[in-house]
């Protein structure tokens, strides 16, 4: 079959252009799909990609502070930033306000017969605006602002791009204002850090700042391995901002480490109440106080007044910060005598039954006079102890060749960095000994001339209590014994203990700073500050540093009152808090009483020194 | 030897087509996997924050200023005085 040809005269033409007019139109499309797939397509998925892919940073969670029997110090917990555009912002609750009050007028005017569609729908916008008001009260709850405060700064920073609504927001507050799903409102996840024990461990501790670095305390000096390291991802996100996938981890996030301290947070807490307590009574400048471990060298609590509560950093005046048992260096006064007849105990100058002839009460050195409070005449050194001579320790100190001397108090630590894991620690001051003249070497026998931290003096008391070996300090808690220092030889610090025993006896200068049912040594002080070129008599550091239990020693307590204003000489403002503090952590490490009515006697004979583990 | 290598193709664009699909499907298994992994990352969030809200309530309970005068007030508990404690050494 063939078909017949049949040519329309008149639409011929016609029919031939369109088509080819289609043609071309499809041809430039198909051209122009080609030229951008083949030639702009690199910079094409780039704008693309602009737009949906972001790095988004996974915030590392940072690492706990905990005490020695792993109960936390410091605790970081998941809190959101609301940030937002004030434009955009603005105008949308502009128009929800808009269509309230539409919604509003429209009730009562046709109050029911309404169309129902339209009414739900003017209800839906009341409720929405109602909850982005009680959504804003509520950060102003939680960031203590004043009703209204945060409408007026949004207003005022209406023309910026970036503004917060709030930072560190409780995750329900901060999901209140989410769900309403407003144009130009995001949150960041953040971390805050909690710090139980406020106050009573600031200087310790130290904290951070808003942004999560530390700076002050531990949180300053291990920020490092605390914080961690932010991850980094891509992901895709959808035109509303949230999240769609998450495409390649480009850096994988590392949670910060947890620290353990040596502090006990049981310790540290009743140490602070205590000195807090005392401080205030006195009405003193301030107060710091050391508890040590003297068998491991850990500080089992610091504390200083006054402190500053890390969790709150609006009230923060800056010397509030200081942790004054550490930075803070001055003369020790008379708790350095103890120190003073070890070093001639060790240097074989005087055998510890000596007695030192202390008439006529003083003793002078060209134009500088030593003074005692009276004629005390020939004392044993446990008498010399007890009434805190000044004479008496200058003889003893005198004994010695200067270089011995020096370098007793350099191994214990005198003029160096203690290096216990503060920031900012104090190596005090330790003259060489070949500066010293005859009036320097007797001061030094009764703790004028070098100065020294809280911690420094304390931990120098530690070879008493630890057979005359000193451990290195530190505030983290100890898992491998480091190696220890001999210092002076186990017969020289119980010689020495014993002699400080007399000093917390009845008529002792320690009195106060006997704990019953154990036995006690330590030493008073009083030291005098040097203000413009003379030793002032109204303002003085009172500090008291003790050792117990004697039997089988363990514990260094120190307390340091900074310029009591009620007059109390020698011990007697810092004694009683060494006391309490010395009795509840005995207490609470389990260490046996030495000191009950009926062993009392069993001490007259040979103590029965049978296993070491006791109880 | 032709329908062979036919039949071979239409294989071929079948496994294209099934290969295609799959992809689609794992795409969107994935992303639905990242809104749950998303969900559960929040739901890690808020129980973290409820953990250190209970550590921290834990710790002020646990305050021993607090404990001892609860033991004093309301069981009639009292500190052993030194005539009270034995010391047993084994």
């Amino acid at each position: 079959m063939k078909r017949k040809h049949v040519t329309s005269p008149v639409f011929q033409g016609r029919r031939l252009l369109l088509m080819l007019l289609l043609l071309v139109v499809i041809g430039i499309l198909m051209l122009r799909a080609a030229y951008l797939e083949i030639f702009q397509q690199e910079w094409l998925q780039k704008k693309a990609d602009d737009r949906q892919l972001r790095v988004a940073t996974v915030p590392a969670y940072r690492g706990m502070i905990l005490d020695r029997n792993g109960d936390a110090m410091a605790i970081s917990s998941p809190v959101d930033s609301l940030w937002c555009n004030p434009q955009d912002l603005l105008k949308a609750r502009e128009e929800m306000r808009h269509e309230y009050e539409l919604a509003r007028q429209v009730t009562d005017a046709t109050a029911g017969k309404a169309d129902a569609e339209e009414r739900e729908m003017h209800e839906l916008a009341a409720t929405r605006f109602a909850r982005l008001e009680a959504g804003f009260r509520h950060i102003e709850e939680t960031l203590e602002m004043g009703e209204g405060e945060l409408l007026r700064r949004l207003e005022k920073e209406g023309n910026k791009q970036f503004a917060y609504l709030g930072r560190h927001l409780p995750l329900e507050v901060a999901e209140e204002i989410l769900a309403l799903d407003l144009p130009g409102v995001a949150a960041t996840r953040e971390y805050r850090r909690y710090y139980p024990l406020g106050e009573t461990a600031g200087h310790v501790v130290g904290m951070t700042n808003t942004d999560g670095v530390g700076i002050e305390g531990i949180e300053k000096a291990r920020n490092a391995d605390l914080a961690g390291k932010d991850g980094k991802t891509r992901v895709v996100r959808d035109a509303k901002g949230r999240l769609v996938e998450s495409v390649v981890n480009l850096e994988e996030m590392q949670p910060g480490q947890n620290i353990q301290l040596s502090i006990d947070r049981r310790i540290q807490y009743l140490a602070y109440k205590e000195l807090k307590g005392r401080v205030y009574e006195l009405n003193a400048r301030a107060g710091s106080m050391v508890v040590l471990d003297a068998h491991t060298g850990e500080i089992l609590a610091m504390v200083n007044v006054p402190s500053f509560n890390p969790n709150n950093r609006k009230d923060v005046e800056p010397y509030r910060y200081r942790n004054r048992a550490v930075t803070d260096k001055s003369e020790p006064g008379s708790t350095l005598k103890p120190l003073t007849l070890a070093a001639a105990l060790e240097a074989r100058v005087i055998g510890s039954d000596i007695l030192i002839d202390t008439s006529p009460g003083h003793i002078s050195f060209g134009k500088y006079t030593v003074k005692d409070k009276g004629n005390y005449g020939p004392i044993s050194l446990a008498k010399l102890l007890a009434k805190s001579s000044n004479v008496g320790a200058s003889r003893v100190a005198l004994l010695m060749n200067p270089r011995d001397h020096w370098m007793f108090l350099s191994k214990l630590g005198f003029g160096r960095v203690p290096d216990a894991g503060f920031s900012g620690e104090s190596a005090g001051q330790l003259t060489g000994y070949e500066s010293w003249g005859k009036v320097d070497h007797a001061s030094h026998g009764y703790g004028y001339g070098l100065s020294s931290s809280l911690l420094q003096l304390t931990h120098a008391y530690a070879p008493f209590a630890a057979g005359g070996k000193l451990m290195p300090a530190s505030i983290y808690k100890v898992t491998q014994q480091p190696l220890a220092q001999d210092v002076m030889s186990a017969e020289t610090a119980r010689s020495v203990l014993r002699m400080m025993e007399a000093v917390v006896q009845k008529g002792g200068t320690g009195e106060m700073a006997m704990v019953e049912g154990y036995r006690v040594a330590g030493k008073t002080g009083t030291a005098y500050k040097f203000i413009d070129g003379k030793y002032r008599d109204d303002r003085y550091l009172t500090s008291f540093i003790g050792v117990a239990p004697v039997s089988r020693p363990r514990l260094v307590v120190a307390v340091q009152i900074d310029e009591p204003k009620i007059e109390d000489s020698g011990g007697r403002a810092a004694a009683p808090v060494f006391s309490k503090v010395m009795a509840e952590a005995l207490r609470l490490l389990d260490i046996p009483p030495d000191n009950l009515p009926d062993t009392r006697q069993a001490d007259t004979q040979p103590p029965k020194q049978t296993t070491e583990g006791a109880t | 030897m032709n329908r062979g290598r036919l039949l071979g193709l239409g294989l071929l664009y079948l496994l294209v087509i099934g290969m295609a699909l799959m992809v689609v499907a794992n795409r969107h298994e994935a992303r639905q996997l990242f809104a749950e992994l998303q969900k559960l990352e929040k739901e890690n969030a808020e129980l973290s924050a409820e953990w250190s809200r209970l550590k921290l309530e834990q710790s002020t309970l646990l305050n021993q200023v607090l404990v001892e005068s609860r033991a004093k007030q309301e069981l009639g508990m009292q500190k052993p005085s030194a005539d009270n404690i034995r010391v047993i050494r084994e």
